[in-house]
């Protein structure tokens, strides 16, 4: 017990200079997800706490994918337009685009996970995935591809230019059955879905009415293969005069979008939830209400957003350390850096990250990932265990010298906090050099498979 | 042959099924809740359908069931043709059928509106009804419930008890490795964590001895179906295990677009998995001590939008199913006239859940104040 205090104690006083100590380093770690294992390991000291989110705030600034995108055979997704052909034909190609296409861009997506060093934009890329849900079954595979590529190029950028790509493009049109909202037809799932879960939150700041008018604002909109984009049809679009949030006129999708952005509840919501990500599951309300006020001042830049957040006294507090769990996501991003696996088994990854509840490109529903607490319950909990294995069980006799150049750099008490905060356990022998194969992976489970890895 | 029959048979001959002839005594004392999620938003019109109201086929004009294919159960109502089976059920009077069943000012939101029905309140940090229900009547049960699919939000609070379980194989096979940490987590999150996983071991290690897996050996799957979920709750029920609520949950009722297809094979799942479940029941001699209930967040609406599909309504309806179900049904037929183009709610759910509370689980301290229905 005595041992116990006396870790809080180094670890929880506050320096009043706030450089970085190493319990700093792994909570900014851990929740950013920077993998530059070097810095961690040596140069933390030498920061401040303000200083070391400028770097992982610029080391998440956009950088293209450094895998090969894949390519889709544009001929066939051309046909599904042309008037030659059947419609049985076209249901056939269909059906075959979306089986192997949507396999494409899962393969993708854990590849690239598995080779980018941008680990905070693909954090950030799964948190606007899980944002603005949307699930591949649903979707033609270019699309949800593209989707994709603007959650990368805006994921640390402005707020109103990623949901004007995102509303532009066809995937949650697709999703949400907008291309069947017509004048005549209204179909009011994505109006209501962009309200309470993509912009502005569940609550009494928009009605039944705002909804259904909403609906209209976004009709007639079909969704054209060669730019990838929604294109209006003037003959399909409802032009009726329309009250939307008690202003009236004929409302299309980008006055729709203007009418949201400029509505105070969706830089709350948008604040409110970059908070669960990276603060606490509970936020203290006035502080949301300061941060979000500057996020709007800020002309929805998620960037000096983001900065705050991490910059917070909240961020940093006692009580906001280790209280997150890790997804399925973080599990696999916060290993690689220890265990240096190449993108070889992405299969494997990709069943496991399944298993464990979180299948890219297929979110349970519209809501995406609830994440936090939800992330524990019996089943997941024995299937997060399995992935961490399954992953720790992909080290390879190649990678061994390559990471035990990793390991020798690191003084072996500065190598445990990457698996464990607060409580060490005087048990675990963490030194790897020189060892077998298996006795490496057998620490390599004792370091991961502790249960203070499933918190950050 | 008899259930009583069929067991002295088995006594006789031991071997055939031990475990189930030891446990005829306390199996007939104990109640299981088995509870069916429609998640997304059911048609109550399309399921239970008014097919004498001329109004349903103006608001249907494409997704209207003929009426030549509905199965009709009295001179008003029909059964969606995808549930042969739960008509059977009604003809048998173990089918209740509750009509506009909703709460008031019905919220649109499938998240929103789940939590209401879950937490039988508007509070949304409220806790799940069934966690403050068995917390406030403490038993010896080993857990509150096992949740197969869907959301867990029933039985969520500060200490929850219960399980999620896909397949129960793997479950008692993986748990085993599991570790109990042994060093102080304070965190509320983390104690969390620790609990849980007390919790799996504590039964992981009654089910390995108790539960007899024979009609479930062959689910090895990750991914398993509706109707695999049912079989492993009958496998727990036959092996008198103490749990008294099961949940599985069946997706894609949220049928915006195209719904004829999604909703009649969604119906089908529901149908054929039930079958295969109340026969096994049956067989078993445990269908007066199964109640069986569907819900869903909300109905759709009474008019189809222009997508051949139905958008987020109000009140929809109930089944409730088992060997002591009063058999008929409950409420009107549905106005759709008024109401602003949805149906409108006339059963409070918490009239269903008060039934639940007082004739089913017979609990000493209520929590839910409202008159029961008589279905039970």
């Amino acid at each position: 017990m005595k041992i116990f205090v006396s870790y809080i104690f180094i670890f929880f006083i506050p320096t009043f200079t706030h450089a970085l100590i190493i319990e700093d380093t792994r909570h900014l770690w851990s929740r950013t997800g920077f993998s530059n294992a070097d810095f961690i390991l040596n140069n933390y000291s030498e920061h401040t706490r303000e200083e070391a989110v400028n770097l992982i705030i610029d080391s998440g600034s956009y950088s293209a994918p450094v895998t090969k995108l894949p390519e889709f055979d544009d001929n066939l997704y051309l046909k599904l337009k042309s008037k030659a052909i059947s419609k049985n034909e076209k249901r056939e190609i269909l059906r075959l685009l979306r089986k192997q296409d949507k396999k494409k861009n899962s393969n993708w997506w854990h590849r690239e996970i598995l080779s980018s060093n941008n680990a905070f934009q693909e954090k950030m890329v799964v948190f606007w995935h899980s944002h603005f849900a949307a699930k591949a079954s649903k979707v033609l595979p270019p699309y949800m591809l593209e989707q994709n590529q603007i959650f990368r190029r805006n994921s640390l950028g402005s707020f109103k230019n990623l949901l004007y790509e995102v509303m532009h493009n066809p995937t949650i049109h697709q999703f949400l059955d907008n291309t069947k909202n017509t004048a005549k037809k209204p179909n009011e799932n994505l109006a209501r879905e962009l309200l309470e879960l993509y912009t502005m939150g569940e609550g009494e700041h928009y009605s039944e009415k705002d909804v259904k008018n909403m609906a209209k604002a976004l009709s007639g909109l079909y969704h054209d293969y060669s730019t990838k984009k929604m294109k209006l049809s003037h003959k399909r679009k409802d032009s009726s005069y329309m009250t939307i949030f008690n202003k009236s006129a004929t409302f299309g999708l980008d006055e729709a979008i203007k009418l949201i952005l400029e509505h105070p509840n969706t830089s709350k919501f948008i604040t409110l939830k970059l908070w669960r990500e990276f603060i606490s599951e509970d936020p203290s309300v006035q502080k949301l209400n300061s941060l979000s006020k500057l996020f709007n001042d800020s002309n929805y830049d998620i960037k000096t957003l983001v900065f705050e957040i991490l910059n917070s006294e909240e961020f940093w507090s006692a009580k906001n350390r280790n209280n997150l769990v890790k997804s399925p996501f973080d599990l696999i991003a916060s290993s690689k850096i220890i265990l240096h696996i190449p993108s070889s088994s992405i299969f494997s990854l990709r069943n496991q990250m399944k298993n464990s509840g979180q299948k890219l490109f297929d979110p349970p529903d519209v809501n995406g990932w609830l994440g936090g607490r939800r992330w524990i319950n019996s089943d997941l909990i024995i299937s997060r265990k399995r992935l961490l294995v399954k992953y720790i069980e992909k080290v390879t006799k190649n990678n061994l010298s390559e990471l035990q150049v990793a390991i020798d750099k690191a003084e072996n008490k500065k190598y445990q906090f990457f698996a464990i905060g607060k409580n060490i356990p005087e048990n675990i022998d963490i030194k790897f050099s020189n060892t077998s194969l298996k006795s490496l992976r057998n620490k390599l489970k004792s370091v991961l498979l502790d249960h203070s890895f499933n918190f950050k | 042959m008899q259930r009583r029959d069929f067991l002295k048979l088995l006594s006789v001959f031991p071997f055939l099924n031990p475990s189930n002839a030891l446990s005829i005594e306390s199996n007939t004392k104990r109640k299981y809740l088995i509870l069916i999620e429609l998640k997304g938003g059911n048609d109550g019109l399309n399921t239970v359908i008014p097919y004498k109201d001329p109004l349903y086929y103006e608001n249907r004009p494409t997704l209207q069931i003929p009426v030549d294919k509905v199965l009709k159960i009295n001179s008003e109502l029909g059964l969606n043709p995808a549930l042969p089976a739960l008509k059977k059920l009604y003809q048998d009077d173990d089918l209740s059928i509750i009509q506009n069943v909703g709460y008031n000012s019905p919220n649109k939101s499938h998240f929103t509106s789940l939590d209401i029905w879950e937490s039988a309140s508007r509070d949304k940090e409220a806790n799940g009804w069934l966690y403050e229900l068995f917390k406030k009547n403490p038993s010896n049960n080993l857990i509150d419930a096992m949740v197969f699919s869907g959301s867990t939000g029933l039985f969520e609070g500060s200490s929850p008890n219960f399980l999620k379980v896909k397949n129960l194989n793997n479950f008692l096979k993986r748990s085993k490795s599991l570790k109990i940490p042994n060093y102080l987590l304070s965190d509320p999150t983390q104690k969390h964590l620790l609990d849980s996983i007390k919790l799996i071991k504590k039964v992981a290690l009654r089910l390995e001895n108790e539960l007899n897996l024979d009609e479930i050996k062959h689910i090895k799957k990750e991914r398993v179906g509706i109707s695999d979920q049912l079989m492993q709750v009958s496998s727990l029920m036959q092996s008198n295990v103490s749990i008294p609520v099961f949940k599985v949950s069946i997706n894609n009722f949220d049928t915006h677009a195209n719904q004829s297809d999604i909703h009649k094979k969604n119906l089908t799942e529901l149908n054929n998995s039930l079958d295969k479940f109340i026969k096994n029941l049956k067989f078993n001699g445990l269908w007066n001590d199964a109640l069986i209930m569907t819900y869903s967040e909300f109905g759709r609406r009474i008019l189809e939008n222009g997508s051949k599909g139905t958008d987020h309504g109000e009140a929809s309806c109930m089944f409730c199913m088992g060997g002591k179900v009063k058999g008929g049904i409950h409420g009107k037929l549905p106005d759709l006239l008024n109401n602003n183009g949805n149906v409108a709610t006339k059963i409070d759910f918490k009239e269903v859940y008060a039934t639940l509370q007082n004739e089913w689980f017979k609990v000493d301290k209520r929590i839910i104040k409202n008159t029961p229905l008589n279905f039970l």
